[in-house]
């Protein structure tokens, strides 16, 4: 038997208009549903994960277990600015095991981090 | 997302694209081999270190997930999960994942959807859904 499909990968989160903004303008992402759950933004390419953001009344209260890893269109910096001026924070830089990356906070505090790019790796 | 640039008007701004989901666990090769078997993917060679597990979807659809020993346990709900859509009915695969070393708790239903929250071999939750009038998966 074929085993399951990911539909989605789910934010819990306190403001999901505010998130799915900031991840649209990072992924170039668009809304694709919005109802009592959540927020839906999607990959227009069919690519990537559908992103769901859904209200839950916790806050944010440990580091979280799972986080994004994306890969920039030109270098990391370029990069940085761009996602901190739509509101990311930029939490530390690592160099480690022959790579560097930078950890970054989304406008909730999410860690996702940010990778070297193609040409980067390959520079 | 479009910026102003140059003698030629618009100039397209490429985003960041989603490279994997990262996962913080205690036995990389555990939770690697549940989630192959659970979402039929396989394991790619990378130049990561050994103890590290890269899995990715075959056909290629999605991001990689990526699972990296951390010395913490989980300690809270986490704030990020997977949900799935079975390629069965959702009774079925719930089965079939708690054969795997998943375990299930609650069913819910709210939306037009109806979901079984489970947890993987290391507790961190995800979903199998499917809407209730069939149109995704099967509930």
């Amino acid at each position: 038997m074929s085993g399951s499909r990911v539909d989605a990968l789910t934010l819990d989160c306190g403001d999901p208009k505010l998130l799915a903004d900031f991840w649209c303008a990072a992924l170039d992402y668009r809304i694709h549903e919005a109802d009592e759950i959540g927020v839906v933004i999607r990959d227009p390419a069919g690519k990537g994960w559908d992103l769901l953001f859904q209200v839950v009344p916790e806050g944010k209260s440990a580091k979280n277990r799972l986080h994004l890893d994306l890969i920039p269109p030109s270098t990391m910096k370029e990069e940085v600015a761009r996602l901190t001026s739509l509101g990311a924070t930029e939490q530390s830089y690592v160099e480690e095991g022959g790579s560097y990356w930078t950890v970054m906070l989304d406008p909730e505090g999410n860690e996702f981090c940010l990778l070297r790019s193609e040409s980067e790796r390959n520079g | 997302m479009r910026a102003r640039g140059g003698a030629s008007g618009l100039l397209t701004v490429s985003p960041s694209t989603i490279y994997c989901l990262t996962v913080d666990c205690a036995d990389p090769e555990r939770l690697a081999s549940f989630w192959c078997e659970a979402l039929g993917y396989e394991r790619f060679e990378t130049e990561l270190q050994v103890e590290e597990i890269e899995i990715r979807d075959p056909a290629g659809r999605g991001g990689d997930l990526l699972f990296v020993p951390v010395p913490e346990g989980k300690a809270v709900k986490n704030r990020l999960h997977l949900d799935l859509i079975p390629p069965s009915t959702i009774g079925e695969e719930v089965e079939r994942l708690r054969g795997l070393g998943a375990t299930s708790a609650e069913s819910f239903e709210e939306a037009g959807w109806r979901w079984t929250v489970m947890l993987d071999p290391e507790g961190n939750e995800f979903c199998v859904c499917a809407r209730v009038d069939g149109s995704l998966g099967q509930p």
